[in-house]
């Protein structure tokens, strides 16, 4: 019996042994980077450039939002925040002290209302359980909630106000940006910006021709559009994509996009192709040129 | 119990242990695997021109550390600490790290540090030791609706993160912080999406330009999602063959493309063919000084032609690959 439980102890070892997960299991030794605390130290670092994005382009930011006091308040504020490092603090969930006002609920962040308050956050409610793997926040939603928690240091902003500028920073930060040139000696830079709104994808067009001079083409393009009678923008569809400069010679440009548009909730993708032609004068736009064919 | 059959329990019992044991170890997603350490490699690249654009750029107004405060002192010494582990010796090529790939659901003990969950972890203190990289959360889902792998900055974030903490360096916001600053400073990469979905994921195409100082270059990777191809080493051998540069001992050939575009796909017999447009400015590196003595325009056009798995037919093989280039020479530098 003694030898049976001695051999059945050594092969117990050397699965214990053998097992690299049970080796670490509670080694210090082992330190690593927290992908929902890396989004809100990004989305905070990047919230004081997206504020002004937001309050110079209509895309993006709805016309509640950029009229609103809000945006150009937590700007003015935002050197007072203090920078992340010392602002942002992670704390475990059993050692976090704030509840929901009326539940035994904790919060997933806090800050006490006040300029310059630290951010808390709750290191378990800023990742959720999909199937035993623990999805962080992602970088658009880090950017909703410090909107909301820069919001909470000044008392005089509505709750719709509020929301308004959370959900449009959300969607600002989750646009993905494609920004081209025909070559380096060109000055012209056309930037694709690429966003989901409410599930549907949207795309916009800008044209850069120099560093403070950008015009958004978003008019001219849901225009031409609208020409074709596709369907209504709130259900409209549209992927601007595969870019392409054809010529960029004595101050005459052309640019090719791939337009893919469907109305919502029709599974069609109808394809066209934009052709986009303009003249340079002294570095300023003579004429725009926008052809969309089928 | 007679003591035979206690030594043939005792044999079973082992026996049935390593077996469970080695059905717990995972052994999926080999391929998955293996593009990931590909591409942390490129990442690790990528850093060492992040980490040397930032040790450059002291009075810039963006600088990321000022040589003229005591902050930007702190920060320059760990860039220059993870600028020396990324380069291998000479600064021309990433240092070989040992990135282990683990699912963090199935080797919790790997991830779930400190009352949190991690993305990548590595021993403190531990210069030269593994760093471990979490599967689970390694892809993302891209406005388009497929999974890609993290992007690029991102990667650089991550080993830069880990770095700092084989240096000693224990405060993850300073180090999370330090990292969005310099990988700011890279220059944007590109993605180009192809209309091609290969199952329920896009083929698409990543372009990296970085800059050395004295020139710019860059790399092109072709996902396939089922592997990897790095077309830079077409580019390079046929710029070889044809001899651009005029005294191949002395000098090599670097480039940079511009205005990359996908050329509408034709499905044929042979499977389907896809083609990649753009144009490439090429030059001659003087190997020794690294002064860049030619510079020329041109365009290329690569072709690949994808043909279905035989076992598989929603998954694509790459069987091969056609690259032109043409080029206006100019020999008024040569």
């Amino acid at each position: 019996m003694n030898k049976f439980s001695s051999s059945y102890a050594l092969s117990l070892f050397l699965i214990l042994f053998c097992s690299p997960s049970i080796i670490f299991a509670g080694n210090e030794g082992l330190n690593g980077g927290g992908p929902a605390e890396i989004n809100i130290v990004k989305a905070y670092s990047r919230l004081e450039n997206n504020l002004k994005k937001c309050l110079n382009d209509p895309f993006f930011c709805s016309p509640l939002s950029r009229t609103s006091p809000l945006a150009r308040t937590l700007l003015d504020n935002f050197s007072r925040e203090g920078n992340s490092v010392d602002k942002l603090k992670f704390i475990k969930d059993e050692n976090f002290p704030y509840y929901e006002e009326e539940s035994a609920e904790k919060l997933t962040a806090y800050t006490a209302a006040q300029v310059g308050a630290p951010f808390y956050f709750n290191l378990k409610k800023i990742y959720s359980d999909k199937n035993g793997i623990h999805r962080p926040i992602s970088l658009k939603n880090a950017a909703y909630l410090l909107i909301k928690m820069l919001a909470t240091h000044h008392d005089s902003f509505t709750y719709k106000e509020i929301h308004s500028l959370a959900a449009d920073m959300r969607t600002l930060f989750a646009t993905s940006f494609d920004h081209i040139k025909y070559a380096s000696w060109s000055k012209p830079i056309l930037t694709i910006a690429r966003y989901k709104k409410n599930q549907l994808m949207k795309s916009n067009l800008y044209l850069q021709l120099s560093p403070g001079e950008v015009i958004n083409l978003h008019q001219p393009l849901l225009y031409k559009l609208d020409t074709m009678a596709i369907c209504d923008v709130m259900e409209r569809e549209s992927v601007l994509r595969n870019p392409y400069w054809s010529s960029a010679r004595n101050q005459q440009y052309e640019l090719h996009i791939s337009l893919s548009t469907r109305c919502w909730p029709s599974a069609k993708w109808q394809q066209t192709h934009l052709t986009l032609s303009f003249d340079l004068n002294e570095n300023s736009l003579r004429s725009v040129k926008m052809v969309l064919a089928l | 119990m007679l003591v035979g059959e206690d030594d043939k329990l005792q044999r079973n019992l082992l026996l049935s242990a390593i077996i469970i044991f080695s059905l717990i170890v995972p052994h999926a997603h080999g391929n998955e695997k293996l593009v990931i350490k590909k591409l942390l490699h490129r990442a690790a690249i990528q850093l060492i021109a992040a980490t040397n654009i930032c040790l450059w750029d002291y009075i810039g107004e963006q600088a990321c550390a000022s040589m003229f405060t005591p902050e930007g002192q702190k920060k320059r010494k760990l860039l220059k600490a993870v600028n020396n582990l990324v380069c291998s010796t000479p600064c021309g090529s990433a240092a070989p790290f040992n990135f282990i790939v683990k699912s963090g659901k199935e080797e919790p003990a790997y991830f779930n540090l400190a009352g949190g969950h991690k993305i990548a972890s590595t021993q403190l203190n531990g210069l030269g030791t593994p760093i471990y990289i979490n599967i689970d959360l390694f892809f993302k889902k891209s406005y388009l609706g497929s999974y890609e792998p993290l992007g690029m900055a991102e990667m650089s974030s991550l080993i830069f993160h880990e770095l700092g903490h084989q240096l000693g360096y224990t405060d993850h916001l300073y180090l999370d912080q330090l990292a969005e600053e310099i990988t700011q400073k890279l220059p944007q990469e590109r993605r180009l999406y192809h209309e091609i979905v290969i199952a329920k994921k896009h083929v698409y195409l990543d372009e990296y330009t970085t800059w050395n100082g004295s020139h710019r270059s860059s790399s092109l990777v072709l996902n396939l999602t089922n592997a990897l191809v790095d077309l830079s080493p077409y580019i390079n051998e046929k710029l070889q063959a044809i001899q651009f540069c005029k005294e191949i001992s002395l000098k090599k050939p670097f480039w940079h493309t511009k205005n990359l575009h996908w050329v509408d796909n034709e499905v044929t017999s042979q499977g389907t063919h896809i083609s990649l447009k753009g144009f490439l400015q090429v030059g001659c590196l003087w190997k020794l000084y690294d002064n860049v003595s030619t510079l020329v325009d041109g365009k290329f056009q690569f072709q690949f032609l994808l043909k279905p798995t035989p076992n598989d037919p929603a998954q694509f093989v790459l069987s091969d690959i056609n690259l032109r280039i043409d080029h206006r020479i100019d020999y008024k530098d040569e």
